[in-house]
């Protein structure tokens, strides 16, 4: 997801909030959080609006007696589901020592870490188990079904093939869940055997290139013109 | 003595030299090696008194106490705002484009030091321990002075009244700026004010931490381009590519970083000779000397291969610490935290710090027989009321929480990519291997090997910017010369290779073969010939 691209779900009046100074009045704040809980309530790709997200927690920034922690929770569940892109730790630069230390931001840091370590059957394990965040995750309509897509998307560049079981809990699906999704996926899974192959994409073929050297001709263009003095 | 070239601007192509050449012109070059030498000698000594007189004004000054040790008087302070404040008034508020021409050293360190004065006065405010309570009352009644709004208010509305976005845009489309600029863009004072209010928003917003917002307030500006207007002031340039490099940084964009570091620090290189004499000299030898350390930082974490040159000040400079940062453990983290600090920009806190709760925690431990600040920052930091993060009552005095904050997300990030260097450094050795077997060279369990490599392949995906008007945009591609695939229990392993570079080849050819017929001609065919 692209900062620049303007995704489909922004109005024109969120559109004006965030590209304009009126990004720094905090009579917006209601406004970017009603936004916030649309992109929340609508679950689809486009559904993700980082931009006016990082607006809104710049307004916090300026404004901490309006700070809305249920909103900052929100949109870092929202930027969860982003993961690997840097989504999240551009929103963390933006908060500071005291709402990091808040109980639910830390909980949702634990889960961010979790997943950035790639130990998924343990984030899986607290998501089901916690209640705190459960309920927290729980206001974010899709997020398991965005977190298992994008664990799948990290497994199928590091994978050719990959055992069923190690899939189940990475994934927490239960067999006839996987073989579902696998299809959805488009990997095949041999009964037999319990392996799951993964069709070949270019980050998991492992083949080497050769990096070449680019030279562009104007920059060559100095020494034919002193050659042509001789 | 100064000298502009306005005609020329955003057009076309130009290399270092033209550059170069301007920088020369600015500040009388006196051609003549030996001349140069001299020069250059009664410099360096010059240098090193200044250096090693600067360094016992240090030493003196730290035994002075803080309440004399702060130089600038608050009340200086507020009347340098106010002087600022008046200045744009006049510029931004006429009813008629100003009639002023000012060169654009000038321009430039009108906004810079007006930037430079915000920085120190938050630093100022924010520091609030050992403070008296009497100074303490005149900020708490001067809370307009230095305010981020205003601050921000001024950058923009230069901007705005330059149509600066609108010019650039124009230039970028191929269209005539100077039909876009209005009658206010068209004067080179507020076209150049407004250019370089870009450049300061982007660095008030990165030291604010908003990274988004710093790279986005460059939209359309060429970085590639070097007629653009910021190579006019060297300082400037470097400025603008240092805070550029460092959003990059902070964004996880190592490559783009890397990429950022290394083409301003080949120009500084390269202009070196024509710098020295320039008043800016020290500001840019500094900076440049920060960019190293974070291009140390970028290269431990994602490793390419940069220009041989750059390489070679870098292991000069950074060596030792550049190989402790690729061996891993708490001891390169140490590295990392020390390189970082020395590097980064100073944070800012867009609000003031809460007087009266300090004040009243003043008051409280002056009754106190042992009055130490210490305890109230000690308190704060360690006891947060973390049920209401709403209050600002809990608010830590320390000046440094800033730093310690973005240092901390940092060095977090760092601690999550530090397992790349050591896995790439086994996994470059073999073309296909059993994990289990990698498992047991590395010393871990298989599982956790697995993990290891499915967070190498997460953390080698990073946005790579691939051209366009927008310093956001990017693409997602993996970064490193290393692919690899785990096949059920087997893993195998491809490393990119380096093709042969041919044009060092034909440069170096061409020059043999010029320098070949250049000796043919004088000493065979010329004498020959007058015979």
């Amino acid at each position: 997801m692209s900062f620049t691209v303007r995704p489909p779900i922004r109005t024109d009046k969120i559109q004006e909030i965030i590209t304009t100074v009126e990004r720094y009045n905090p009579q917006n704040i209601p406004v970017l959080e009603a936004y916030l809980k649309e992109q929340c309530n609508s679950f689809s790709e486009h559904s993700n609006d980082p931009a006016a997200n990082l607006a809104l927690l710049k307004l916090y920034q300026f404004n901490p007696e309006l700070l809305n922690i249920d909103a900052i929770g929100s949109i870092l569940i929202k930027a969860l589901t982003n993961l690997p892109g840097n989504d999240f730790i551009l929103c963390l630069y933006l908060l500071s020592e005291q709402i990091i230390s808040d109980e639910s931001i830390v909980k949702i840091l634990e889960l961010k870490d979790l997943l950035e370590t790639a130990r998924f059957d343990a984030f899986w394990d607290i998501l089901s188990n916690d209640s705190i965040t459960k309920e927290i995750t729980g206001a974010v309509k899709g997020f398991d079904d965005s977190i298992r897509s994008m664990i799948a998307k990290n497994i199928s560049v590091t994978h050719q093939s990959a055992t069923s079981e190690f899939l189940q809990l990475a994934l927490n699906l239960d067999e006839s869940d996987l073989s579902d999704f696998a299809k959805q996926q488009g990997w095949t899974i041999n009964e037999e055997t319990g392996i799951v192959t993964l069709p070949l994409i270019k980050d998991n073929e492992a083949k080497a290139v050769v990096i070449s050297e680019q030279i562009p001709f104007v920059q060559l263009t100095k020494i034919l013109a002193s050659s042509s003095e001789l | 003595m100064y000298q502009d070239n306005f005609e020329d601007e955003l057009t076309g192509y130009i290399n270092v030299d033209v550059v170069a050449d301007s920088y020369a012109a600015m500040d009388e070059y006196v051609d003549g090696e030996v001349a140069k030498e001299l020069e250059e000698m009664k410099k360096q000594q010059k240098q090193q008194r200044y250096e090693k007189a600067q360094e016992q004004l240090q030493e003196g000054v730290e035994q002075i106490p803080a309440q004399v040790r702060d130089f600038i008087h608050l009340e200086e302070r507020i009347m340098s705002f106010d002087n600022y404040c008046d200045l744009f008034n006049h510029i931004l508020n006429s009813e008629k484009p100003v009639e002023l021409e000012l060169p654009n050293k000038w321009l430039w360190d009108i906004i810079d030091e007006f930037i430079y004065q915000f920085q120190s006065f938050c630093t100022y405010r924010s520091n609030l321990s050992k403070k008296a309570a009497d100074t303490i009352e005149v900020l708490k009644n001067n809370t307009a002075v230095w305010n981020t709004h205003s601050v921000l208010n001024v950058l923009y509305s230069l901007v705005a009244k330059s149509k600066i976005c609108e010019q650039l845009q124009a230039s970028v489309n191929g269209q005539d700026p100077t039909v876009a600029a209005g009658e206010y863009g068209n004067c080179s004072l507020y076209k150049m004010l407004g250019y370089f209010s870009l450049v300061g928003l982007l660095r008030v917003h990165c030291m604010m931490g908003d990274y988004t917002l710093a790279l986005q307030s460059l939209e359309n500006i060429e970085l590639g381009n070097h007629r653009a207007l910021f190579t006019r002031v060297p300082a400037c340039h470097v400025t603008l590519y240092y805070y550029v490099g460092f959003s990059y940084l902070m964004m996880r964009r190592y490559s783009d970083a890397t990429r950022i570091f290394a083409n301003i620090l080949t120009f500084i290189l390269r202009t070196r000779q024509y710098q020295t004499r320039s008043f800016q000299f020290d500001i840019v030898n500094k900076k440049a000397d920060q960019m190293y350390a974070l291009m140390a930082i970028c290269l431990a974490l994602s490793p390419t291969r940069v220009d041989e040159q750059i390489h070679s000040h870098l292991r000069e400079k950074y060596g030792e610490q550049q190989s402790r940062m690729q061996r891993g453990g708490d001891d390169s983290l140490a590295t990392f935290q020390e390189l970082f600090l020395y590097a980064c920009p100073k944070f800012i806190s867009p609000n003031p710090p809460n007087y009266d709760a300090y004040l009243s925690s003043l008051s409280s431990s002056t009754a106190n027989p042992n009055p130490t600040t210490s305890t109230s920052t000690s308190t704060s930091t360690s006891n947060p009321d973390t049920s209401n993060p709403n209050s600002n009552a809990n608010q830590t005095f320390n000046r440094f929480e800033l730093q310690e904050f973005q240092m901390k997300i940092f060095m977090h990030e760092v601690s999550l990519q530090l397992i790349v260097p050591t896995l790439r450094s086994f996994l470059r050795l073999y073309t296909s291997m059993k994990l289990d077997k990698l498992a047991s060279f590395l010393d871990i369990s298989p599982a956790e090997l697995h993990t290891q490599l499915l967070v190498f392949k997460q953390r080698a995906s990073q946005l790579k910017w691939s051209g366009g008007p927008n310093l956001l945009d990017g693409l997602p591609s993996s970064i490193g010369d290393l692919g690899f695939a785990i096949d059920n229990d087997v893993v195998y392993i491809a490393e990119n290779k380096v093709g042969r570079k041919y044009a060092d080849w034909f440069i170096r050819n061409s020059a043999k073969i010029g320098d070949l017929v250049k000796n043919l001609e004088s000493n065979y065919l010329l004498p020959s010939s007058t015979a």
